[in-house]
Order: C-alpha cells, then structure tokens, then sequence
C-alpha cells in the first residue's frame, strides 16, 4: 500500500517534470491542441458539423466539463492526468522494484513525448488507459473496463484501440454468453458518440495520402525509428535527442528488456497479455508498413472508416506501453538474478535514468515547446461581441494554422472556433512540407471547401457569406495566411483591436445546424446512460453477478 | 543463478560506481549530441502560409 503510494508520488513528480511550463496558468497551445476559457457545446462538437468527427467527443466533453471549471485548469488536469494515469497504470501491471522502471518508460518515452508536442492530449489519455484496461479486463471487472474505454473513447483512434484489446478480452475470458455479450455492446457503445456521425459523413472522408505516415527519425531507417516508438509525421513534433544515435540504441535495449518480461506478464494476465501483444504488434506492423509501403498503406486509408489509421504512428500507442510494462518486468526478473544486494538496486537506477538521461530533451515542456500563455484580451471582446446566435462566423486569414506571436510562433489549431459562442467556418487545408515543397492536403470539411473556392474566385463574404448562414467575420492580424480584404470587401467594421477585428456580414438567411443533430444527441444521451450504469456497477458488492 | 558476484567491501562501491560512470557518460553524450543536433531537424518550408509540419 506504502509503495503505491511512493509509484503514485513518482509518476506525478515525472509528469511535472515534463509538463514543467505547460502546468503554469495559461494555455498551452501547440498544433492541434487548442483549449479556451470556455468552449461552448455547439453542434459540430458533437459531430453535427459539415466535417468528419475527428474530435468528438473531446470537445463535447471539454464543453461540459467547462461550465464546472475554467478551460486552462481542464487543460493542466487532461495532460496530468494522462502522464500520470499512464506511469501509474503501468506500475500496477509490475510486482517488485521493476515498477520504477515501468512508470519512467510509460512516461519518459519517444511515443509520448512526440504526441505531446503535436497536441494529441486525447491520444495520450487513451494510451494511459490500455493498462488499466488490461489489469480490469484479467480480473473481469466488465464495468470498470466500460468506464476505461468510455475515457480511451474521447477520441476516436483511442477508442478503437481500446476497443480492440477490450471486446477479444471480454470474449475470450470465461463466463457466461450472455453476460460477454452484453459487456461487449457496452464497451462498442462507448464508441458510438463518433461513429455514429461518422457514418453520417460516409463518402465525405478526405483522400489517402503518405505525408502522414511513420517517418524516419535518422539514418537507422524506419524500423529501427519505430522499435524505439518514434516517428510521428511530423519532423517539427519531434525532439533533437531522436536524431542521436543512442536512441535507436536505447530503444533496441529497452525492447530486449522487455523481451524478458514477457513470459512472466503472460502467467499473471494470461489470455488478455495475448490480445495486448496481438494488437500492439498489429499497430506495429501498419506504422511500419505506412513507412516502407507507402502505396500499399494510403490504399488501406482509402477504404471507408480508413481515415483513422491515417496518422500512422499513432498504432504504436499499445506498443509503447506494453514495452514499459514488460521492461519493468524485465529488470526486475534481471535484478533476482544478481547475487550481490548492493547491484541490484543499481540495475533498478541505471534502467530508471538512461531513458530520461538519453532524451532529456523531454523535460520543462519538451524544451519550452509545449508552454503556457495567455490570450489577448481581443478574444475575450470579440466573443462578447459575437454573443450566441443563430449566424455563422468565419475565420481569416483563410488558413487552418495560426503562428501567433503571443504564442511564441508556435504551430497551432486556429482557435477560433472553440473560443466563439457560435459555430465557426474555418479552413481546413493542412500545409505539409516535404522535401521544400509544399503540398497541400485536402480537407474534409464540405462547407469550408465550398467557402474556400469563393474565396479563391475572389468574391467577397458579403455577396454568398449571409446565404450560407455567415453572420460574422473575425479577421486575425499578424498571423501568416492569404490577404483577406477582397474577402471582407463590402463589409461593416463591428469592433477592431490590436490582434482580432470582427466584420459583419449581413442577416443571414439560411442556418447551417445539421438535421442529424437529434440522432446524434438521443445516442450520446444513451451512451452516457450506459457507462454511468457501468460507473455504478463498480461499487456494486463483489458478487459474481453481471458476469463481473 | 547469479549474473554479477562482487564480493566484501568492493560491492558497496562497484554497484553505485557503475551506475554514476555509465548514467554520467550518457547524460554528458546526450547533452554534447543535443547541442550538435539542433539542426537536424528540418526547417520549416518558406511559405506565406504556416506550414503545419514537415513530413
């Protein structure tokens, strides 16, 4: 009981050290991690938009929580929650001392380090739920499992990886049929608030293409890139440590640690360490393969529902932390072996310090890349200015990233629209460098395509803004993007400030709310019902009923 | 079966030793390669527009 606690403690300490600036009052703002003041429960946050819902239910579940509490407090309790849940959970798949060495590899890794800086904070949580979801899933406490997967779920990546450890799982621990059936619908239930308006954008998914697949971090090639859980798309997201020659070194050891690990993790979790490795060396197989088969990869992303596996490294997630898991077995299996009581524990420190000593890197915040700041006051007067309405607001410049100087020019998610009370068009172009060219990567949005292609022509938002449920036009300054004023031509000034000026367009005569959004909300209404149930269920008195 | 016999005094302080010379060594080889590597990453492409990333 003491120990855990002491695990607890660690993890919490080693997460602060990497969050470091991040944990500050603030936002932390870097790629496609944008969170505001508060973020208002608009239809596209539960998928009702004219886009693909790559980010319910985050927002949705961001947008609720944020009547309780200020977006920046969310924001530091989401990333802690993550790195902690992540250390800690592995801890608790280890017996013995080995367990130091599992929290710093759940924690202190290349996976991790690089989905921080991309802003995937969704992703991270759902990584940190694996572990716990294996340790429920063994014990065959169904309704703690619902609730891991309805948590891993926040994303729609993170819930398929859930689900695909959880559902086998379920099916293939005895008990009776009924019940496994049961406990699997649930734990697919928790998946349903993106699937379901998913299915409503059949048809609307964005083409395959090979700039988001595993990248090579150095000379060493792709293989060896991923064995040591790197390689994001990204070469911006990740750390100059990567380009060392010593990572791909520490990254063949740590998995030939963890090579020792394996036959004991396997007698205590049996058949549910089986699907874990299964699906991590699945998920290790298609990053690979995004890597040395380009073609035959953006092939398997074209096919409906592909899309998610897109971002190809993201599939290590399991991987990442199975090999903290069982490295920590590893040692401590190595540890037993050693005679001398003194070497031992020194064994326990070296494998606890060379992954943080060899990407150091990683620390305060991933060097100051992922760090808080405040938003100018413009935000704040532009919302109130905007209030909530039934009109549309546009985002310009027409570009989907800021670089904002108050944000240290870092890379970011237009923050437009999670900051206004009213649903926001705004380009969703991704701009990918590669080899000096830029090549533009279409996106989903059928409504911001459309907006974009008037744009392009040269018309003004005035003349087609207010026909397409435009009210309002927020203009960022001192950011790179396309000229705006041919866009804004004809347009009345409603306020202008130093960062932000609003336009606005004109009564608009058509609202764009989706008609799906009736469905959407009964299911997610449902989906909740079914892992509040579940939430109840785990304080229920430990009898084999329910088939837990 | 034992791996690693150290014996007397000598253990107390071959284990830390150990730990100390091979911890510094790759702390210091990190914190040199770092500063080598900052450039190795590939900058971002000129462009009127913010580039995402690079792929």
């Amino acid at each position: 009981m003491y120990r855990r606690w002491l695990l607890l403690a660690y993890a919490f300490v080693l997460s602060v050290l990497v969050l470091g600036p991040a944990l500050r009052p603030g936002y932390a703002l870097t790629y496609d991690m944008v969170f505001t003041p508060h973020e208002s429960l608009l239809p596209w946050t539960l998928g009702a938009g004219s886009a693909l819902p790559r980010s319910v239910p985050q927002d949705a579940v961001v947008a609720i929580l944020n009547i309780i509490l200020p977006g920046w407090v969310l924001q530091k309790i989401a990333l802690l929650a993550a790195l902690v849940l992540a250390g800690f959970g592995a801890a608790r798949c280890v017996r013995g001392p080995g367990a130091w060495v599992a929290v710093t590899l759940a924690i202190w890794n290349p996976f991790v380090a690089e989905r921080l800086v991309q802003g995937h904070w969704s992703l991270l949580i759902a990584y940190a739920c694996l572990p716990w979801i294996v340790c429920a899933a063994s014990a065959r406490r169904w309704p703690v499992v619902v609730v891991w997967c309805a948590l891993a779920a926040l994303t729609p990546t993170g819930g398929l990886l859930a689900a695909v450890i959880a559902i086998p799982a379920v099916l293939l621990q005895p008990g009776r049929r009924l019940f496994k059936a049961v406990w699997s619908l649930a734990i697919f239930a928790t998946n349903l608030p993106w699937l379901v308006p998913a299915l409503m954008h059949i048809g609307s998914e964005s083409g395959g293409t090979d700039v988001f697949g595993l990248r090579a971090e150095g000379p060493w090639g792709s293989v060896l890139t991923a064995v040591g859980l790197g390689g994001i798309w990204n070469g911006e997201a990740v750390l100059p440590s990567r380009a060392l020659w010593i990572a791909p070194i520490v990254g063949v050891a740590v998995c030939t640690l963890a090579a020792f690990g394996w036959s004991a993790f396997f007698r205590r979790f049996g058949r549910v360490a089986g699907i874990w490795l299964t699906v991590s060396v699945l998920g290790f197989g298609l990053a690979l393969l995004s890597a040395i088969a380009p073609t035959l990869f953006v092939a398997i992303t074209e096919i409906p529902g592909g899309g998610l596996v897109r971002d190809a490294q993201k599939l290590l997630a399991p991987l990442a932390i199975l090999v903290a898991v069982l490295a920590g077995i590893g040692i401590g299996r190595v540890a037993e072996k050693v005679a001398d009581r003194a070497v031992a524990p020194s064994l326990i420190v070296l494998t606890v310090v060379i992954p943080i000593a060899t990407m150091p890197d990683l620390a305060f915040g991933a060097s100051g890349r992922v760090s808080s700041v405040a938003y100018p006051s413009d935000f704040e007067t532009v919302r109130e200015q905007v209030g909530a309405g039934v009109g549309d607001a546009i985002s310009l410049p027409w570009a989907a990233f800021r670089n904002f100087d108050w944000n240290g020019h870092r890379t970011v998610l237009d923050p437009m629209p999670r900051f206004l009370a009213r649903s926001v068009v705004a380009d969703d172009t991704l701009l990918v460098g590669r080899d000096g060219i830029i090549q533009p990567v279409g996106g989903d949005d059928s409504r911001a395509a459309l907006v974009g292609s008037r744009l392009a022509a040269g018309e003004a938002l005035t003349a087609f803004g207010p026909e397409m449920g435009i009210e309002y036009a927020v203009l960022a300054h001192n950011v790179a993007g396309p000229d705006s004023q041919a866009a804004l031509r004809g347009a009345q000034v409603v306020w202008e400030g130093e960062e932000l000026s609003l336009y606005w367009l004109g009564e608009p005569t058509a609202t764009s709310s989706g008609s799906d959004l009736g469905l959407i909300v009964v299911v997610d209404i449902l989906v909740a019902l079914v892992v509040l149930a579940s939430a109840v269920l785990v304080y229920f008195p430990r009898k084999r009923r329910f088939g837990c | 079966m034992s791996i690693v016999h150290t014996t007397g005094l000598g253990s107390y302080f071959i284990a830390p030793m150990i730990g100390i010379i091979v911890g510094g060594a790759i702390g210091a080889g990190a914190v040199i390669g770092l500063v080598s590597s900052q450039t190795s990453v590939p900058p971002n492409v000129d462009a009127p527009y913010v580039v995402y990333g690079n792929s």
